[in-house]
């Protein structure tokens, strides 16, 4: 074959010669065999080359227009599962129920975990803290959060979560893919699937865990998959350490424009490939290692905080030039948002305190309580709580009784998926309210109770999408986050 | 049980056309080409002729029924006996074959037609199709007085306020009462579908069917309001017909700009005493925004390709938030703002209200100024100046500016002044002094301005001990 040099690729890897012979009859049986999807995908593909559009836009398209009122998402997810006694939930009564046994009329037969359904008695503990109303809206707070107390009047306080998992993996799973299972795509791969990402030189989906919080329960990286979507929506972890990402700088020795050079023809061989086998992953590696090149130089840009002024680093408190800190992370947040970043969601772990909750939660409020008022009023000065949807809770709730011996001071409190408090602020939500109420034992919800599926569903809704169309079809039937449930929650739409 | 014999005819008449259609062929394909499948041929006869018998006992049924008119059926009725008769003997004489079949293919064939006629209108084979050109002569007058007639006759509230989704609580509620029956999954009458949003926005075949804004010139309203004896007429002549409520709903939730999810409260309320009295509320607090109440253009939404190719020049494009028509503007990917990324706009300039140029230091004010429904502007950290504001003070339906982080001192206080329509000001870390934005709040007190000073008070730290 050395006569045809004239060919971009003539190579001897047997590999490549079988795609430079084109496909043998076997090759083709497989190839048909696999079903028109391929064929019609090329078609596909042609199509929207040919208009110089990705596919996100052609799914954004085809989606209907819900007007979008946040651009861009910030959650805070608090892992472990944050006692609402203890921050938004206030239950004055129990303070007279203190040591009281839960009465049977509360629990209805509900499962407990295998860490308290052996108790003698499951006694009722009332919050060490205090609570005290702030803001226009008078919403109680607890004396834990006193900065996220006094930008109380941009939230709202949805304190009627419930969720259908107990344990952590399956809880977490579930709020992140909509299914208690792992595999499925995480609610920030969606929205990079739906919406694409609106600065080219960065992901549309990053990650950041907290390095100061303790790590009482792990968290892996499929939290973040993008499971059966094409790869290049996974979400990318920003880290703290001297490579934000993970082998994302040259190796030494090699400079950027070997590296452009190799990657220009690495593309060629994979478009190559490509057109042969029309397999959705080579365009995913395509993307992916263009996306890496220009972070390259994006990353060490927006990660760099030498240039904020002191004020910024007094606003998100005393941790904020820790690196890797929930502080740090908040800052590194606003940053990530102010470049158009569709989807940032930060990990702060270690609320998971079965016992000796008075004493760990202080430290675990410590840690966020001033870094998470400080991103919301940043944002807001800046104009972007506008469009901007901050996000704060966790898995799931605290049980009202305690998971062992209890004292005034000391008790811990068990995982209680029935009835949780998380918060939403900025674009599209009513600032200054609370949604849902819980019985007097924060154990079951009395008024208008929000799944998790409700909740991503609302959340898509704030994105511009409707969370019954965003579908992706895969093994045979259409998935979607919400999987066939969720109701949009119109009662906190502003 | 006899109604639905009835009712199955035009299901059942499609056996006998097919099939006897078949049987004639090989009749006449056998005759040319001598093969032998006689007893094919008989088969199909045999199935052609009890089909037809079935069919022709059901279309009976269906002409008692009362849903025609006895005259208009007789001639449907007697060709198809005879195409049933002429059936039977093709099945039985086949020395006549070849002209039995040539009568039978003419015989089916008028049939079909006679009662394509009955279900589809007489002429439909040859109508041309009706263009909205037709009814344009309705004389302007004809429209007033019946529009007259909405606005007397309904009252004032027409969309209850407490409702944020006018679309899904009044106006879908409508459409599937009068006309899901033929514009919907079930039947798309002049290719139009009216049960999903994506569908209503897609128009039928004249087009789109909605102009966010303007009534009149929407098809969706102005087909309701047309003489019940035109064509065009909705929902048709002899059909259940709106009442003048649900007329005013739709016309209404068109003005509103045709919003598909949750409205505007601006638009909804009758004045904006709730706004008011929001502000006054919130006075106190630094950093608190009123939202912008604004007031929506008349605009067609941008033609997609135009979008599209936009887009393909690098421009981020997204739908505004406050308009179902709008668009917003972002020039992140782009690294030159010269002229070719302002002519890459040219096409969808009406449509953008909001334009996102945040710390950009090659912006020329003078192409904005192409852009003249924008209501949004985001100028942060920019090279923006202050002789620069006067010109933005021409674009008239300005509500909302972000300044922060830019070079802009007293000296725009006059030009910002001016901006009639500004609803909402951030100028946090701009050069302007302490005195220059008392002056502004003193010349105008209805804008929110976004100061940013905001510190938060130290906690009281024996608060967080866990109380005994
Ligand atoms: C009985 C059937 C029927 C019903 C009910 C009906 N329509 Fe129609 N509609 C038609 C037919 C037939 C046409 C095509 C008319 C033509 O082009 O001549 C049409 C066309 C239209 C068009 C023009 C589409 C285009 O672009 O050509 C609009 C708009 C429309 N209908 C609106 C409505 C609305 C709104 C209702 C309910 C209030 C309604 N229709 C109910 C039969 C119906």
């Amino acid at each position: 074959m050395g006569h045809r040099h004239s060919d971009p690729f003539r190579l001897s890897h047997p590999d490549l010669e079988k795609l430079n012979r084109g496909l043998d009859r076997r090759d083709f049986l497989k190839k048909t065999a696999m079903g028109f999807g391929a064929i019609a995908l090329n078609g596909l593909l042609a199509s929207h080359q040919a208009q110089g559009q990705s596919l996100e836009q052609q799914i954004l398209d085809a989606l209907p227009r819900i007007a979008p009122k946040a651009k861009r998402v910030v959650y805070l997810f608090m892992s472990g599962g944050p006692s609402q006694f203890e921050t938004w939930d206030y239950k004055p009564e129990l303070t007279k129920r203190m040591g009281q046994d839960l009465p049977d009329s509360i629990r209805k037969g509900q499962r407990l975990t295998g860490m308290s359904a052996n108790q003698a008695i499951l006694p009722v503990a009332a919050s060490a803290y205090g609570f005290r109303q702030y803001g226009q809206s008078q919403t109680w707070v607890s004396d834990l959060l006193p900065y996220t107390a006094q930008v109380v009047d941009e939230l709202c306080v949805i304190k009627s979560m419930f969720t259908e998992q107990i344990n952590h993996d399956p809880a977490i799973t579930f709020f992140q893919t909509g299914h208690q299972l792992p595999g499925r795509p995480s609610i920030g791969s969606w929205l990079s699937y739906g919406l694409g990402s609106e600065n080219q030189n960065l992901p549309a989906f990053i990650v950041m865990v907290s390095k100061d919080a303790s790590k009482d329960q792990p968290l892996y990286a499929r939290l973040w998959g993008n499971g059966f979507l094409p790869s290049e929506h996974q979400g990318v972890q920003f880290r703290s350490s001297k490579d934000p990402v993970l082998f994302l700088s040259n190796p030494e020795g090699y400079d950027g424009k070997d590296r452009q050079e190799m990657l220009d023809y690495l593309k060629q061989l994979n478009q190559l490939q490509n057109e042969s086998w029309g397999d959705p992953e080579v365009d995913a590696r395509i993307a992916q290692y263009e996306m890496a090149f220009k972070m390259q130089t994006s990353v060490p840009e927006v990660m760099d905080v030498s240039d904020e002024p002191q004020e910024v680093f007094d606003l998100y408190g005393p941790n904020s030039r820790d690196k890797g800190s929930f502080a740090a992370n908040c800052l590194l947040a606003r940053k990530l948002l102010e470049k158009d970043v569709r989807f940032v969601q930060l990990y702060h772990q270690g609320w998971d305190h079965h016992d000796s909750l008075p004493k760990n939660i202080v430290n675990q409020c410590k840690q966020t309580d001033q870094a998470t008022a400080a991103l919301i009023m940043d944002l807001k000065r800046r104009g972007m709580l506008e469009d901007t949807l901050v996000i704060w809770g966790g898995e799931f709730g605290r049980t009202v009784y305690s998971q062992g011996k209890l004292s005034p001071t000391g008790y811990g409190r068990d995982h209680h998926p029935k009835c949780f408090s998380m918060w939403m602020a900025g674009a599209g939500v009513k600032a200054g309210t609370t949604f849902g109420q819980t019985d007097d034992f924060s154990y079951n919800i009395i008024k208008d109770p929000v799944h998790v599926h409700d909740f991503q569903a609302t959340m898509l809704h704030l994105m511009g999408i409707d969370h019954e169309q965003l579908v992706y079809k895969y093994q045979g039937r259409r998935f979607r986050l919400t999987d066939v449930h969720g109701k949009l929650v119109k009662g906190i739409l502003a | 049980m006899i109604d639905l014999l009835g009712h199955l005819h035009p299901f059942l008449v499609h056996f006998p056309i097919g099939i006897l259609v078949i049987a004639c062929v090989m009749i006449w394909a056998q005759s040319i080409r001598k093969v032998e499948t006689q007893s094919s041929i008989s088969a199909l006869l045999l199935l052609g002729a009890i089909a037809a018998i079935m069919a022709s006992i059901s279309g009976f049924l269906l002409s008692n029924s009362g849903a025609y008119e006895k005259g208009d059926v007789l001639a449907h009725q007697w060709w198809g006996i005879g195409t049933t008769l002429c059936a039977l003997g093709l099945y039985f004489f086949q020395a006549y074959q070849k002209i039995i079949s040539l009568i039978l293919f003419v015989a089916l064939a008028i049939t079909g037609h006679l009662g394509g006629e009955l279900t589809y209108g007489s002429n439909y084979f040859f109508a041309r199709k009706k263009t909205v050109s037709q009814s344009k002569e309705l004389s302007l007058s004809t429209v007033d007085t019946i529009q007259q007639k909405i606005e007397l006759d309904t009252a004032v509230e027409v969309l209850s306020t407490a409702g944020n989704f006018p679309f899904e609580q009044e106006v879908l509620p409508i459409l599937k009462s009068h006309c899901f029956q033929c514009h919907s999954s079930k039947k798309q009458k002049g290719k139009l579908r009216l049960d999903t949003e994506a569908f209503i926005k897609k128009g039928g075949k004249e087009g789109p069917i909605l102009l966010a804004g303007n009534p009149l010139k929407s098809h969706l309203y102005r087909y309701l309001i047309l003489p019940e004896d035109d064509d065009l007429h909705m929902p048709p002549e002899g059909k259940k017909q709106l009442n003048e409520r649900q007329m005013a709903i739709i016309k209404r939730w068109i003005e509103m700009g045709a919003p598909f999810s949750e409205s505007m409260h601006a638009l909804s309320l009758p004045s904006n005493a709730a706004d008011s009295m929001h502000a006054s509320d919130i006075q106190s607090h630094a950093l608190d925004i009123k939202q912008p109440t604004m007031t929506l253009l008349p605009l067609e939404s941008a033609n997609h390709a135009d979008i599209l190719q936009a887009k393909s020049q690098g421009l981020s494009i997204s739908p505004f938030a406050n308009h179902p028509a709008g668009l917003s503007l972002n020039f992140v990917n782009v690294k030159h703002l010269d002229s070719k990324a302002w002519q890459a706009t040219k096409k969808i300039q009406n449509n953008v209200l909001q334009i996102k140029l945040t710390k950009r230091q090659d912006i020329q004010v003078e192409e904005l100024l192409n852009f003249k429904n924008l209501q949004q502007i985001n100028l942060e950290q920019s090279n923006i100046q202050d002789g620069d504001l006067e010109r933005l003070g021409q674009l008239p339906h300005l509500a909302q500016l972000n300044l922060y982080g830019t070079r802009i001192s007293d000296q725009g206080i006059k030009a910002i002044v001016a901006m009639k329509a500004l609803k909402v000001l951030y100028i946090w870390q701009s050069r302007l002094s302490q005195e220059g934005l008392q002056a502004l709040k003193k010349a105008r007190p209805d804008l929110s301005i976004v100061e940013g000073k905001f510190q938060f008070s130290p906690p009281d730290t024996n608060r967080l001990k866990a109380i005994k």
